[in-house]
């Protein structure tokens, strides 16, 4: 699954969602939610025939990054909450650590998943998060909420900040 | 203090919220912070829009300077001394036994909403009717603008009057909105009015009787 599809696919539930009319809009969701659980009833058959067939094969199949996903989606990834959730933790410490920036966890529950940034350079912040909420909500979909605090989004930052008028004007 | 907001959901998770959604967390509309299943209610009289507040927002918002929220009392009332006769009920030409009235401090008439085939229908009562009406009980002269209600049950054969926060009846327009089927809402609808006027009985303060009013 390309990042292409994934980002049609978020395109097109935000459609969906955003049908006038109830009746389609309700509907529309009904044969989303019937074919994912369609899916997922069939997914968790195969899962548990292959498994006792050869023993630990599940393992291999969560490592595969296309098969990982569409586990994670339909809640039948091999691995818990906790460790998707570090693992991509990890990931993204790995990749702000190199920009010289750094993220901490405040609250990690199936809740809710609070984290703070800490960035160098003001105005790094729009990207970080877009960073940021993929890779969570690719390791742990089914968390309640994502909060991140230190980025403003751009809505709070509605005002344009001097520094970064003053940025491109020569010294 | 401002909480950071919520993240949009992403990717394929936005396919998962669809299809298994996480169960909803109650959170104060103001500013963010979780909330119980019971909590506060503020309304926005211009907007007529109910918010959802935690305490501290509640009390807040109702005594700012520029006061455009209001908060939703918590009392309900069984009016059991009131009684309205047919001549004067019929002469504010409501066309239904279930209706709401309210004092509108941005149009400042009261206000009387039911419900209709097409979804919510209000008109403007006359002044001499209202007093009228609210010459029979004090409580209905005292209705604090915007956040209480008149509640009226004169449905299949029914008298009961509540005094009631605003926010029963939003929730009263939930219900009739879930289960209104056909021209005249359908035996369904009825049942769960039934039971919505029940379980108003149960959360209304001990009655009084008409002459401690």
């Amino acid at each position: 699954m390309t990042p292409d599809t994934t980002s049609k696919i978020e395109e097109l539930v935000q459609q969906v969602q955003a049908i006038a009319d109830p009746g389609a809009r309700e509907v529309s969701l009904e044969l989303v939610k019937a074919v994912m659980s369609l899916h997922q009833a069939a997914i968790e058959r195969m899962l548990k025939i292959v498994e006792e067939k050869a023993p630990g094969i599940t393992g291999a199949i969560g490592a595969d990054d296309l098969l990982s996903r569409v586990l994670v989606l339909h809640g039948l990834h091999p691995d818990g909450f906790e460790t998707r959730l570090s693992r991509a933790i990890d990931r993204l410490q790995r990749h702000f650590d190199s920009r010289g920036a750094a993220i901490e966890v405040l609250e990690a529950g199936p809740d809710a998943l609070r984290i703070r940034f800490t960035g160098k350079r003001s105005g790094a912040g729009a990207t970080a998060r877009v960073t940021i909420e993929n890779a969570i909500y690719e390791a742990v979909p089914e968390v309640g909420e994502l909060i991140i605090e230190g980025i403003p989004t751009e809505h709070e930052a509605g005002f344009v900040p001097l520094a970064s008028l003053m940025a491109g004007e020569p010294a | 203090m401002i909480g950071a907001p919520r993240s949009p959901v992403r990717g394929l998770a936005a396919l998962r919220r669809i299809a298994f959604p996480p169960p909803a967390r109650e959170r104060c509309e103001l500013c963010a912070t979780d909330i119980g299943d019971i909590h506060e209610h503020l309304v926005d009289p211009e907007e007529r829009r109910l918010l959802c507040a935690c305490t501290a927002c509640a009390i807040l918002f109702d005594h700012s300077a520029a006061r455009r929220f209001r908060r939703v009392p918590r009392d309900i009332r069984r009016l059991a001394g009131l009684r309205i006769d047919d001549a004067l009920w019929n002469s504010l030409g409501i066309p239904i036994g279930l209706v709401f009235f309210f004092r509108s401090s941005v149009s400042n008439t009261v206000v009387a909403v039911y419900p209709s085939p097409g979804g919510p229908a209000e008109v403007a009562v006359e002044q001499d009717l209202w007093s009228e009406l609210a010459a029979l009980d004090p409580a209905l002269g005292a209705l604090t603008d915007d956040v209480e209600a008149l509640l009226v049950n004169r449905i299949r054969g029914a008298r009961s009057y509540f005094l009631v926060p605003i926010d029963q009846c939003y929730k009263l327009n939930g219900v009739i909105r879930s289960h209104w089927s056909g021209f005249t809402g359908g035996d369904k609808l009825w049942e769960e009015m039934h039971q919505f006027f029940e379980a108003l009985q149960q959360r209304a303060l001990p009655e009084r009787s008409h002459a401690d009013a």
